[in-house]
Formats: structure tokens, C-alpha cells, sequence
């Protein structure tokens, strides 16, 4: 089991959240002109990184914000959480 | 080159061998999961991702405990059955859950991978056309479908009905 | 309108389980909760309003994880940022709350009908809710709520009392029956008397 700690509520167990992927990818800004490779990119074409990567997760179960996670995809140790609006240096 | 994939983590786990129940290979439609007995008498269990990007070779608890729920709802007995090992491994999942088997931009770079689930039963034909491919530098029709290129012309193949998050399902 | 317990025909009272032989007094027990006023508040993300301000129930809203603010009647429970929800016996407090929390800024809903609420009592509660949900119940304490999962099943739960504990589950009203079973299921090695 893995143990996230919601920027919100705390530490909480993995079973009360839901995975949304990739949060690097950042969707082609609105009203502006989209080329097919920049829309492909947001769409379908992810990293994968194998070592520390920022991914999505929805507190779904809890208080059901989308937060941040740095988490490191070959050992799966968490290092740092964020809220979604949050800024990531 | 990025790539429409990524890289998940799906585990299976084998029971200790008992005497023979099941003759063929049974899956849970409504939900995912799959159970075989091997010829030593073990049961032979999977289903769904962890759910999660993944390198790890390794899963966790609670995706097992939900695909074998899924089992004993199925076949109770299941439920008495001790576990005799689980172990994960990595899934290259696509983004509609189909292959890619395709030239590349790249000369004499060519690419078979995206199998997600299930790259053992389709080897003979994945070989097969793969070898064509390299060989001839085209595609054959079998695999022409299956292009690199379908996911930014919008021909995606809707083998199982999957969006663009193949490992939600 | 009179409420239609939602655990009818499920919840029987009795002795079960491992109960023989042991002081009735010291047994885990359960009940069903009804007629509760249960409305959820939430503060929309542009509403810039304070919300300390406004008082109900002689109770003001805080926006900090597991608090729940309470008095004898109306408990307030956190359930996200700026999103709560309001558990009490006067059920008139409706009216009120809906004038006080404007809807240019707030969704109120009146979930009383949507919910099964089960308690439990006694030395043991803590550990049935251990054996169905991975939080670390350890650090919840008295007038502590949370969120989270039982066996598969979402659910809040606020923790009335520790001498001896006493929590109240809050599931949605469709999953109460597979609630109330897992629930007894895991108080049987303990022993509980159903009231
Ligand atoms: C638990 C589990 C159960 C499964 N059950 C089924 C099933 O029942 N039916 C089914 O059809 N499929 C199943 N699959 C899927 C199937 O195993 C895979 O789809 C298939 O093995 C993929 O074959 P592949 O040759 O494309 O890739 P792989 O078998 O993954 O081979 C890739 C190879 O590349 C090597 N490699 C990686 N990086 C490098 C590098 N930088 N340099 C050199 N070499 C490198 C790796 O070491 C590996 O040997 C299952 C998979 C798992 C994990
Ligand atoms: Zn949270």
C-alpha cells in the first residue's frame, strides 16, 4: 500500500485516491492556434520517466481535490506532494 | 522520440496446487480478471493494473485483494486457496490499448511495442508481420493499422472501446 | 417529511457473536442513527465571502482538516477546503442555514434522505474499523472527523467519544445494507449487542 500525503488532509492510505496521470503535460493554451504535433503531445505522447516523476492524483475518497505528487516510478517512494494550484520548483 | 506509451505495472500470483477443477482459461467480463490451472494443479491468477506509472517490477496489496474479489465472486472456493507467490512485471500500455507495429522516421529503426496486456498470445502474428516489415521496409496490411501515426490522424483502433487512459480500465 | 430508516429490515437488535460469558455493559455496541438533518456546505472557489462570519447553531465554520466544531445538537464536520458537513437533531435548522449561506457563494444540499449512519461503541470500535479501512486510527481522537474508505465502501466518520470510543459511520444510503454487514461481520470476534 502506499501512503500519500494529501497537501489537504494528511497522510492517507493509496486505496482513497485515484491516479490521473502525467502532471507535466499541459494542455495548448485556449483560443489560441494548435498544431496537430502540440495537440498529439497533450493528448498521447507522455515521458514515462523512469526515476522521479510528477503525476496527478484525485483524493477521491477523502476531500476529493486533484493534488500533486512527486513520486520515484522505479521504487515508488513518495517525496513531495502539492495542492493543484501549487507551483512546483 | 516520445512515445504514446506508458510504462505501468501489472501483477499476477499462483495458488498453491490442488487437485483439477478447471480445464480452461475463465475471465470476469464485467470486470478484469482471468483464472487457468496449470498442469502442477496451482491457479493461476491476474487481472488489472496497479494503476499508477511504473518501473518497479513490484505491486502493491490492494489491486491484488480487488482482482481476486473479483475471482471469489465468481468462484467462491477461490477464497480457501493460499497464496503461493505474486510477482509483477512492466506493461508498455498504448494509449488505446493496441499495438504499434510500424516503421519509425528514423531509417532502419523499426517498432514493435504497445502490447499492453497481451504481447505472449499475439507473438505469431506480431513476429510475422514485424518481419515483413523490416524486410520489405512496408508494412503489410495485417499490420498496417496498427501505425505509429494513428493517434495524431485520429484513426485509433477501438478494439476494447479505451480512451486515451488505457490504464484507468 | 418523516424519514424511512434506511437500514430497515437489516439492522436486528440482539446479542451476536462472541458475546457469551462476557458483562453486557462491556460489549461493543451498535445502532442505526435516524432522523438527523445532514447538509453538505460548500464554498464556491470565487467566492471571496468570509465564511467566519456566519454563525449557525451558535457554531462558525473552520477550514481545517479533521476538526469538526459541535455542540450538543450540531456537529460540523470537515470534509475538503471549504467544503463541510453539517450533522444535527434540530431538524428546522434547514431554513437557516440555506438564508445565511447565500447561493451566489454556496451550494447547500440537504442530504438527510442519502445516507445510512451507523454507530459504534465500546473499547473495540477502533479496531472494526481497522480491519476494514487502512487509515491509521491511532491519531484520530475525539471530535476528529474523516473521509475515507470501508472494504471498498466511501463513507465519513466522525468520532463522538473516546471514554469508551464511539464513532458515527456516514455511507450513502444505497451502500448502507454492505456496510452494516461488513461492520457486524468484523465485530463478531469481539462480540456486539445490536440496539
Ligand atoms: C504479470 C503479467 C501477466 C501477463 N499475462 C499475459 C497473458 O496472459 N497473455 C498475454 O498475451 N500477455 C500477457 N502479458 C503481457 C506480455 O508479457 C507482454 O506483452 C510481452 O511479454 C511483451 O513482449 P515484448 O517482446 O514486446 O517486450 P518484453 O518481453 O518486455 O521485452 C523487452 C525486452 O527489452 C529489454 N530491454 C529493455 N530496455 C533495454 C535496453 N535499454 N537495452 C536493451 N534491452 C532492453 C528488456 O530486458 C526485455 O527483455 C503479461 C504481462 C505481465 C507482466
Ligand atoms: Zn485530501
Amino acid at each position: 500500500m502506499l501512503y500519500i500525503k494529501c497537501p489537504h488532509c494528511g497522510m492517507r492510505p493509496q486505496i482513497e485516491f485515484s491516479y490521473g496521470g502525467d502532471a507535466s503535460v499541459k494542455r495548448p493554451e485556449l483560443n489560441k492556434d494548435v498544431s496537430d504535433q502540440d495537440w498529439d503531445d497533450f493528448v498521447y505522447n507522455r515521458k514515462s520517466l523512469r526515476g522521479k516523476h510528477l503525476e496527478l492524483w484525485q483524493h477521491i475518497s477523502g476531500c476529493r481535490q486533484w493534488i500533486k505528487v512527486e513520486r520515484d516510478t522505479s521504487t515508488h517512494e513518495i517525496s513531495r506532494t502539492f495542492k493543484a494550484d501549487e507551483e512546483v520548483a | 522520440m516520445t512515445l504514446p506509451i506508458e510504462t505501468h505495472l501489472l501483477q499476477a500470483c499462483v495458488s498453491e496446487p490442488v487437485k483439477p477443477v478447471l480445464d480452461s482459461v475463465v475471465t470476469f467480463g464485467a470486470g478484469h480478471f482471468y483464472v487457468s490451472q496449470s498442469d502442477k494443479g496451482e491457479m493461476v491468477m491476474g487481472g488489472d493494473l496497479d494503476g499508477y506509472n511504473s518501473y518497479a517490477q513490484r505491486g502493491n496489496l490492494p489491486t491484488l485483494q480487488h482482482v481476486l474479489t473479483e475471482g471469489i465472486a465468481m468462484m467462491p472456493f477461490l477464497s480457501k486457496l493460499k497464496m503461493l507467490r505474486t510477482w509483477g512485471g512492466i506493461m508498455d500500455m498504448s494509449m488505446d490499448g493496441s499495438p504499434i507495429i510500424d516503421k519509425t522516421h528514423i531509417e532502419g529503426l523499426y517498432l514493435n511495442c504497445g502490447w499492453c496486456y497481451g504481447g505472449f498470445k499475439a507473438t505469431p502474428a506480431s513476429g510475422w508481420t514485424f518481419a515483413h516489415t523490416i524486410a520489405q521496409d512496408r508494412v503489410h496490411e495485417l499490420n498496417a493499422g496498427y501505425s505509429l501515426n494513428r493517434f495524431s490522424t485520429g484513426h485509433l483502433i477501438d478494439e476494447k472501446g479505451l480512451g486515451t487512459k488505457t490504464w484507468i480500465s | 417529511m418523516s424519514l424511512i430508516s434506511a437500514l430497515a429490515n437489516i439492522h436486528t437488535t440482539g446479542q451476536f457473536g462472541d458475546h457469551e460469558g462476557k458483562n453486557e455493559n462491556d460489549l461493543l455496541k451498535i445502532s442505526e442513527n435516524q432522523n438527523l438533518l445532514i447538509v453538505q456546505i460548500v464554498q464556491y472557489k470565487n467566492s471571496i465571502l468570509s465564511f467566519e462570519s456566519i454563525e449557525i447553531d451558535g457554531l462558525k465554520l473552520k477550514n481545517e482538516p479533521l476538526n469538526v466544531v459541535f455542540n450538543n445538537d450540531t456537529r460540523v464536520l470537515w470534509n475538503g477546503p471549504k467544503n463541510w458537513l453539517l450533522v444535527s437533531k434540530k431538524k428546522d435548522l434547514l431554513t437557516s442555514i440555506s438564508k445565511k449561506f447565500i447561493e451566489t457563494d454556496f451550494a447547500v444540499t440537504d442530504l438527510s434522505h442519502s445516507k445510512a449512519i451507523i454507530e459504534i461503541e465500546g473499547q473495540e470500535a477502533k479496531e472494526v474499523l481497522k480491519k476494514g479501512c487502512p487509515f491509521n486510527f491511532n491519531i484520530l481522537e475525539k471530535n476528529n472527523s474523516i473521509n475515507s474508505i470501508y472494504n471498498g465502501i466511501a463513507l465519513t466518520i466522525d468520532m463522538l467519544d473516546d471514554n469508551p470510543d464511539k464513532v458515527r459511520l456516514f455511507a450513502l444510503r444505497s451502500f448502507g445494507e454492505s456496510l452494516y454487514h461488513s461492520i457486524t461481520d468484523a465485530s463478531l470476534e469481539f462480540g456486539f449487542k445490536s440496539i
